[in-house]
């Protein structure tokens, strides 16, 4: 029998549509009896968080009609991993939010660990988690500062910067990079941890909940901000599910699910925290939502800290063929030498089979989806970002919205373009 | 009523606190001491000699292919370090080189101020590296005391230890 001829349907090749999906005519004749008017706001825009360029169709200042479009800041990331060994791919991560570089590590990090079956030690768990927390606040301080800016209030972005930058001091003490940390390693920790770190992070946790009601008192009574976000932009319960939000989006909605409680990762389960919920989801709610994960946030890396303070276990997952051989050992010993030479050069070959792991990142749910042919690179690595599924709500928010609350609804999701556009 | 003055009171109590601005070019702060600037290559602190093994890891953990190695036979029969090209354009400051070296030859120094004038610039050779190449430790070892001597305790060699079979494939 003869095989089968495929038949390709061959396109006809049309000029570029840069009009987007949008369904509304130009020529679309409307009640007032004015034209419909299209808008691109953006790329360049400062209010976009990077580049993204939002089609809007106006009738006189209300949006009809809005269109995300992103693809500016495409690096590929996803494709790139395919062509590099587990232990490389790390760095790459940092470059998807370059806000929460390590929550991004620890994303990608915990998935690699899950498909080979690693047991990390208990004491590096806790320091994962208390450099998360970390750098949940610092995007969560880059949100506050960047979306009241947005809205109008310029100083804000002052006051939150001069906590982050506390933060970044903190991260180049431990991993010697401020925003591309490449923080977490495969097993652990390999590097021993510098004396000043546990003052630096004391000196921080002392003065950050003052701080913290510095921003309350300049932001929750002022009229101008609650003009501006309450009643705005609001997502129902129902949408919030229907359009798959997670993160800050989906509790301001007054929805209960963040995957820190629902599906426990990493020494979560053995710390106390809330969650926190808004009531209207609005942007005023998922506001107080967010500044109140800041709270809870230094309260885990408070008992984090307070646990494992003393603590001198190891924080490598030694004796293993998936980690690297600790750099005593492949000074000294030949055995260690040798696995380190294999290590490097050769990667180290994965079980074979598929792995999906999601964390609580600061905007949402993070994942990595890891399709593995038992090779020492992943065979697909796809990354869910939470910024690009939240992102969808976008047009939903800004129909009937006002022009001047486009910037505080595009604010209010909490994009980094980085991790949009992957 | 009193709420909406609050915002105004953070205000005041700024206006009177001591500046965190530093002006940059002027004021310059010191980097952390495992600060990941360019990558450099070491020479032994005694006698002043390169470190560098020429084994070539370096080059096969790099991401983004930026290191690269030329090997040479020495004249003692052994493999010895022709030439060593950075293109620092291509480097993301991972660390990853420095970290798998097995003999602590590149290391990542305090430079931070890279801009050139041509790409051509972007490219660093061996003795410009040895050039930024501290001295002293290498840079994650910098700073730290007591953690660091239980670890290495701890990672002493173990004749019991049969790592070897965990390898697959």
């Amino acid at each position: 029998m003869e095989p089968t001829k495929t038949e390709f349907n061959v396109m006809e090749s049309t000029q570029t549509d840069y009009s987007g999906t949008l369904m509304v005519e130009d020529e679309h004749e409307l009640a007032s009896g004015e034209r419909v008017m299209t808008l691109n706001m953006g790329p360049q825009h400062p209010s976009t968080h990077g580049v993204m360029r939002v089609l809007l169709k106006l009738d006189g200042e209300t949006v009809i009609e809005c269109d995300p479009m992103i693809g500016y800041l495409h690096r590929g990331t996803e494709k790139l991993s395919e062509t590099k060994r587990y232990a490389q791919i790390v760095p790459w991560t940092d470059r998807l939010d370059y806000t929460a570089a390590p929550q991004n590590n620890l994303g990608y990090v915990l998935a690699v660990e899950k498909l080979l079956g690693l047991n990390v030690p208990e004491r590096a768990q806790y320091w994962r988690v208390i450099m998360v927390e970390l750098s949940r606040l610092a995007s969560h301080l880059v949100w506050l500062g960047t979306h009241a800016l947005d809205i109008g209030a310029l100083s804000m972005s002052l006051y939150t910067f001069r906590e982050r930058e506390m933060i970044m001091d903190i991260f180049e003490t431990f991993c010697g990079a401020r925003l591309t940390t490449n923080m977490m390693e495969i097993g652990g920790f390999s590097r021993p941890l510098p004396d000043t770190l546990i003052e630096q992070i004391r000196n921080f946790l002392r003065v950050f909940p003052n701080r913290i009601t510095e921003y309350t008192d300049l932001l929750t009574a002022n009229p101008i901000w609650l003009a501006r976000t309450k009643g705005v932009g609001v997502i129902t319960p129902e949408a919030a599910t229907s359009y798959s939000l997670t993160g800050a989006c989906l509790r301001g909605s007054g929805i209960n699910y963040d995957i820190r409680k629902a599906d426990p990762y990493l020494v979560y389960d053995q710390l106390d925290f809330e969650v926190p919920l808004g009531q209207f989801g609005d942007v005023f709610d998922r506001y107080l939502v967010r500044v109140e994960e800041m709270r809870q946030a230094h309260k885990i890396i408070t008992q984090a800290l307070n646990y494992i303070e003393h603590d001198d276990r190891p924080m490598m997952a030694y004796e293993s063929a998936y980690v690297m051989p600790p750099h005593m050992g492949t000074m000294t010993t030949a055995e260690d030498m040798q696995r380190h030479f294999v290590w490097v050069i050769k990667g180290f070959s994965a079980p074979i089979g598929e792995v999906y792991h999601a964390i609580e990142h600061g905007k949402g749910e993070f994942g990595i989806h890891i399709v593995s042919d038992g090779g020492s690179m992943p065979y697909r690595m796809r990354i869910r970002t939470p910024d690009y599924v939240n992102l969808g709500v976008l047009p939903h928010m800004a129909q009937g919205a006002m022009l001047a609350d486009m910037v505080a609804l595009i604010g209010t999701i909490d994009i980094v373009l980085g991790s949009v556009d992957r | 009523m009193l709420d909406e003055v609050k915002g105004f009171q953070v205000t005041l109590k700024r206006l009177f606190a001591p500046k965190l601005t530093q002006e940059y070019p002027e004021e310059r702060r010191a980097m952390m001491s495992r600060f990941r600037g360019l990558p450099a290559l070491r020479a032994d602190p005694e006698t002043g000699e390169a470190l560098c093994v020429a084994c070539g890891l370096c080059a096969r953990i790099c991401p983004t292919s930026c290191l690269e190695m030329h090997v040479v036979p020495s004249e003692e029969g052994d493999r010895e370090l022709g030439e060593f090209i950075l293109k620092s354009g291509r480097c993301l400051f991972c660390g990853l080189c420095s970290q798998v070296c097995p003999v602590d030859a590149i290391t990542m120094s305090q430079e931070y101020e890279l801009a050139v004038f041509d790409r051509e610039g972007l490219v660093y050779t061996k003795t410009e590296l040895a050039a930024f190449g501290a001295q002293g430790e290498t840079w994650w070892e910098a700073g730290v005391g007591a953690d660091h001597q239980q670890t290495n305790a701890r990672n002493r060699f173990d004749p019991n230890r049969h790592v070897m079979e965990n390898l697959r494939d």
